[in-house]
């Protein structure tokens, strides 16, 4: 075996670029050194900028310098199995150079078994694995063995998996591959973030001081374009979907280029398909559809056809915002706003993947206040600021199921493993108390099953004549079998399979949508006119069908929220829009198409600014409505809505209806209702004081508090949906999580589980914190109530949006029209 | 639903023979004084635990207490269980057997007992098991018996016959008493409080049970 000629190792890995004719640049050096000098870090450049290299050459080096010592040397972590390949491809380059013996395996959910157990029996020198994979070989019986020799750690793409509970279950694991061997050197690698402080310290642990953080200066250029359409008046208002203008796109569109086309929503992607296939005939075998809810194989055909080049248009979803080895593809275009600047910059990213290229990216507002939040997207791009991204806190669930991986594998002691967790950045405030009650919870079933003898999970193991020291296993051959089934924190809604008569799978709807079809109902889906047939074991036969149908199934959990960082910024655009009527310079594109709309804005109302709270008051046809613009996101907006109708009920006793959007919310009741005791009750309105109280009796929380558990109870293995099929025991294990819900409620009700749920609820559905310091924002503006003669353009968005929910015999469009009608007199 | 008012018992009459489907789950013939009851489950928590899965029903006493204030309420001759009183033979502990060994003391020669699926292999002393009962014109088993003649009625459990209901908005789903008038059978409601459920076929006739005093016919 050649031994290592240079010392200085930089030197050797510069030649491996020289003989790539590659110029290292600053950051791949920085993290070279870095990594020599024994530190760990996480490595933050723009995607296509060469940052595998930067985090690989230092542990290939170490590798070939230690002579290859068994078991697994270096580990990679992508969230993505369709990354692996691409990671195997460029680290094969490399160590042919390096050292052709350094064997390289890829482990994850498309793994043979056979290659599988080949892996464990002679585990490869670097190992590319998904979080779950890597979480299964911890589970594994040899997991010390196999990773005994482990001395470096590679997680990519960490912003993806950071903000979910994914997040937690890597932190987890690192944990574990941290305390079993001291030695070890992680690194990351993540697109831009506003907090990455944060984001080192939770794949290293807090008790690692002063990570290393490693930023180019590579600036990325990117280049919005707005489509924005000819006539601002016949701009649609509202319906997320503004399809009325798909003409002003399809012209800035080449057909040559390979194009990805983003919408926010598979419903909003079924949508543009069927469109732009419609008016582009000949284009009928070079547009396709790409969205998760499609069958895998026919996803896999279609990434296959990007890269032939025999497929241009591709209308996606965030299915495509990473992974899938494109070549980079020649243009990107937005549909509606990305809501959120990473988002954007990811999907920016994905056209001109090359150092120093500029991205482009078209953009094609749904409605006319889209273009505000582009606007302010490219002032927050151009500054480099970008959202921060908060990694869960506290999931008990991952906890458990992580503990219970352990005992499957290795065992844990639990005083050991304690100290390892708390070391985790989302679980450094579990308490004593709690991390008791999880041990509890495994070993007895809990508080109110102590008592019970034939409960078992984990069990403790002493150690051979040592009544002291013990460690927590899983003995029955069949519960590490149901949980190495069931390990990950991905969930699914129930859904049901969609397959031609004849056989072929399309892909997969909700049980909500499949359960109103009747037999003879056409929808659209999948690109194409489909005929219910029947419904059989949750699988939905269908037929092709040439009958027209307006129906397209719509998923739960489809709609993005406009991040914090963004509607901040929006706010300040709005405020910066008063000046721009005196101002007689160029602006840009987009403030000045919608120059008319802020006008007709200023004329009925006002635009409000940033020290100001514009509230509007309406009546129409026997309905007073009011208006707040709070201008947070959605969810906050509505949650708001809901605790002002209670407070304004609790004032004086009526029936509201609410509506919300990005922008606001509306209350509407009858004529006769006074809203203007707002200025009257101000601070009884804008008042913290019993807020988690109040929105508990404004919407329907144990509902909402119920549903989520279903997630909860999946992840810390109290269902098991994935089963062995040899399982006979299986049917018998069938329980609703409702149930589960219902029973701890009554015989325990400090479940830890049951307070995880409600907190999630709290903080992500209802976005309790937003809502807080939103009030305590607004409490601080002045006031500003307009009575309108008619709606203005802020305004009437919700009003559209609030029709949906109204009863009447006309259709929305017709409703719609009137309106516009009456208004533009 | 056409009215508010609560109703605790449904009337239904076979050739003659009064049946009345009771919200708490029994039903009860008035001419021969029988209740009938089915599917209890007993222990199935306990399966539960055994298999990692920490869930409790504290040892089925509610179960147990309902059958007891049933038997006070009703005064039945016979107490007729139509099989899957106990949910598994592994789960069966000393707890269980003593509660259950003690009602059928309690009432003695009064309960009697068919034998379901998930029954085979506990024996408990003092039960001994029926295969089915003849009542009347009625027939009682636990799993449905395809039709014989058109004067019986078999009245059967082992299906836990569910219904769901549902709007735009909203869906609820509620155990019920169903019937198949193709075959001639009348399905009990799981009695269990932990038992699951399976939808009724179209055909069936259904009785939603909305609450312990509220059944409704479900058209």
């Amino acid at each position: 075996m050649k031994k290592l000629y240079e010392k200085d190792s930089e030197n050797y890995i510069r030649k491996f670029f020289k003989e790539n004719n590659w110029q290292p640049l600053d950051f791949q050096i920085e993290a070279w050194d870095s990594y020599s000098r024994g530190e760990s870090g996480i490595i933050q450049v723009p995607t296509g900028c060469g940052k595998t290299y930067a985090a690989l050459m230092g542990p290939l080096l170490k590798l070939k310098e230690q002579n290859f010592p068994k078991g697994i040397n270096i580990l990679l972590v992508t969230p993505l199995k369709a990354l692996s390949r691409d990671l195997k491809k460029s680290i094969i380059n490399a160590i042919q150079f390096f050292d052709a013996n350094i064997s390289v395996g890829i482990r994850n959910g498309d793994t043979s078994n056979y290659e599988k157990r080949k892996q464990i029996i002679k585990p490869p020198n670097i190992l590319i694995t998904t979080p779950e994979s890597l979480t299964l070989l911890i589970a594994n019986k040899e997991a010390n063995k196999l990773f005994s020799n482990l001395f470096s750690i590679i997680i990519d793409e960490w912003h993806e998996l950071m903000g979910c509970k994914r997040g937690n279950q890597c932190e987890l694991a690192l944990s574990w591959l941290r305390g079993n061997n001291n030695n070890i050197q992680i690194w990351a690698m993540s697109a831009t973030m506003g907090n990455i402080e944060e984001a080192a310290s939770s794949i290293l642990g807090l008790s690692y001081k002063q990570p290393k953080i490693i930023k180019s200066n590579i600036v990325k250029s990117i280049e919005i374009k707005s489509v924005i359409p000819d006539n601002i008046g016949t701009f649609p208002w509202s319906g997320h979907l503004g399809i009325k203008s798909h003409k002003s796109l399809i012209k800035e569109i080449d057909k040559n280029k390979s194009t990805l086309i983003f919408t926010n929503t598979r419903n909003q992607s079924e949508r543009w398909f069927q469109c732009l296939r419609y008016f582009n005939p000949e284009m009928e075998d070079n547009i396709a559809l790409h969205h998760g809810s499609l069958d895998k194989e026919d996803r896999k055909l279609v990434e296959e056809g990007v890269k032939e080049g025999s497929i241009k248009w591709v209308v996606c979803t965030s299915s495509l915002d990473l992974g899938v080895d494109f070549q980079p593809v020649d243009q990107i275009v937005q549909i509606g706003s990305a809501k959120n600047i990473g988002r954007l910059i990811q999907r920016a990213g994905r056209s001109a993947h090359k150092p120093g290229g500029i991205s482009k990216i078209l953009f094609m507002p749904t409605n006319a206040l889209e273009l505000l939040e582009v606007s302010a997207m490219r002032k927050l791009i151009n500054k480099g600021i970008t959202e921060k991204i908060n990694i869960p806190e506290l999931s008990y669930d991952v906890l458990l199921q992580h503990l219970v991986t352990l005992a499957c594998g290795p065992g844990f002691d639990p005083n050991i493993e304690k100290e390892r967790i708390k070391n985790c950045l989302s679980y450094r405030n579990l308490k004593d108390e709690d991390w008791n009650w999880c041990l509890d919870f495994l070993e007895y079933g809990g508080r109110c099953l102590k008592a019970y003898p034939k409960y078992k999970k984990i069990e403790k193991n002493y150690e051979f004549n040592n009544k002291n020291n013990f460690k927590y296993i899983v003995k029955d051959k069949t519960l590490i079998r149901i949980h190495k089934f069931n390990i990950g924190t991905i969930t699914n809604d129930k859904s049901v399979i969609v397959k031609y008569i004849k056989g072929k799978s399309l892909g997969s709807l909700e049980e909500n949508f499949a359960s109103k079809l009747k037999i003879g109902d056409t929808f659209f889906f999948a690109g194409k006119m489909l005929e219910f047939i029947k419904i059989r074991d949750n699988i939905l036969y269908v037929k092709k069908s040439s009958q027209k149908s307006s129906k397209i199934p719509a998923w739960i959990g489809g709609q993005m929220v406009i991040s914090d960082l963004l509607s901040k910024n929006i706010r300040k655009e709005i405020s910066l829009t008063n000046e721009l009527f005196s101002f007689k310079g160029f602006v840009n594109e987009e403030l000045k198409s919608l120059l008319p709309i802020l006008e007709k804005q200023k004329e009925i109302s006002k635009i409000p600014s940033e020290k100001q709270l514009l509230t509007e008051i309406y009546s129409y046809k026997g309905f007073k409505t009011l208006f707040v613009f709070p201008l947070e996101g959605k969810f906050v907006n509505e949650g708001i809505a809901f605790l002002w109708a209670l407070r304004y009920a609790n004032l004086n006793k009526a029936t509201f209806s609410i509506a919300s959007n990005d922008f606001g919310f509306s209350i509407t009741s009858t004529e006769n209702y006074d809203f203007s005791l707002l200025t009257n009750y101000l601070s009884y309105f804008m008042s913290s004081k019993n807020l988690s109280k109040d929105l508990e009796s404004a919407i329907n929380f144990s509902e909402l508090t119920k549903n989520n558990f279903k997630n909860i109870a999946q992840i810390s293995g109290l269902i098991n949906n994935n089963n062995p099929s040899k399982l006979k025991t299986s049917n018998q294990l069938i329980i609703s999580s409702n149930l589960l819900f219902e029973v701890f409620n009554k015989y325990e009700n400090n479940h830890l589980l049951l307070k995880q749920s409600y907190e999630e609820v709290k903080k992500n559905q209802l976005e309790i914190d937003r809502i807080d310091s939103c009030l305590q924002r607004m409490s601080k503006l002045d006031l500003i109530l307009n009575e309108t003669k008619s709606p203005s353009p802020f305004a009437f968005p919700l009003l559209v949006e609030r029709l949906n929910n109204t009863l009447s015999n006309e259709t929305i469009e017709e409703r719609v029209n009137k309106l516009i009608r009456s208004y533009e007199k | 639903m056409k009215n508010n008012k609560t109703c605790p018992y449904i009337n239904f009459s076979w050739n003659g023979t009064k049946l009345e489907l009771y919200a708490s789950q029994a039903l009860f013939i008035p001419s021969s004084r029988e209740l009938l009851i089915s599917d209890i489950h007993i222990g199935k928590a306990e399966y539960f635990q055994l298999n990692g899965i920490p869930l409790t029903n504290n040892e089925d006493e509610n179960n147990i207490n309902r059958i007891y204030k049933l038997i006070n309420q009703f005064k039945p001759k016979k107490l007729v269980i139509l099989g899957d009183l106990f949910h598994s033979k592994y789960s069966l502990n000393k707890n269980l057997i003593y509660k259950v060994e003690r009602l059928f003391k309690i009432f003695e020669n009064k309960i009697e007992l068919i034998e379901g699926n998930h029954d085979k292999g506990c024996q408990i002393s003092n039960i001994s098991y029926l295969k089915e009962k003849k009542s009347l014109n009625l027939l009682f088993t636990h799993e449905p018996i395809t039709k014989k003649d058109n004067n019986t009625l078999n009245i059967c459990g082992h299906y836990h016959p569910k219904l769901i209901l549902r709007n735009n908005q909203d869906q609820l789903s509620f155990k019920c008493f169903a019937f198949d008038s193709i075959n001639n059978n009348l399905y009990l409601p799981s009695f269990g409080d932990m038992t699951g459920g399976f939808l009724c076929k179209k055909h069936f006739k259904k009785w939603a049970l909305i609450s312990e005093n509220n059944i409704v016919e479900i058209s």
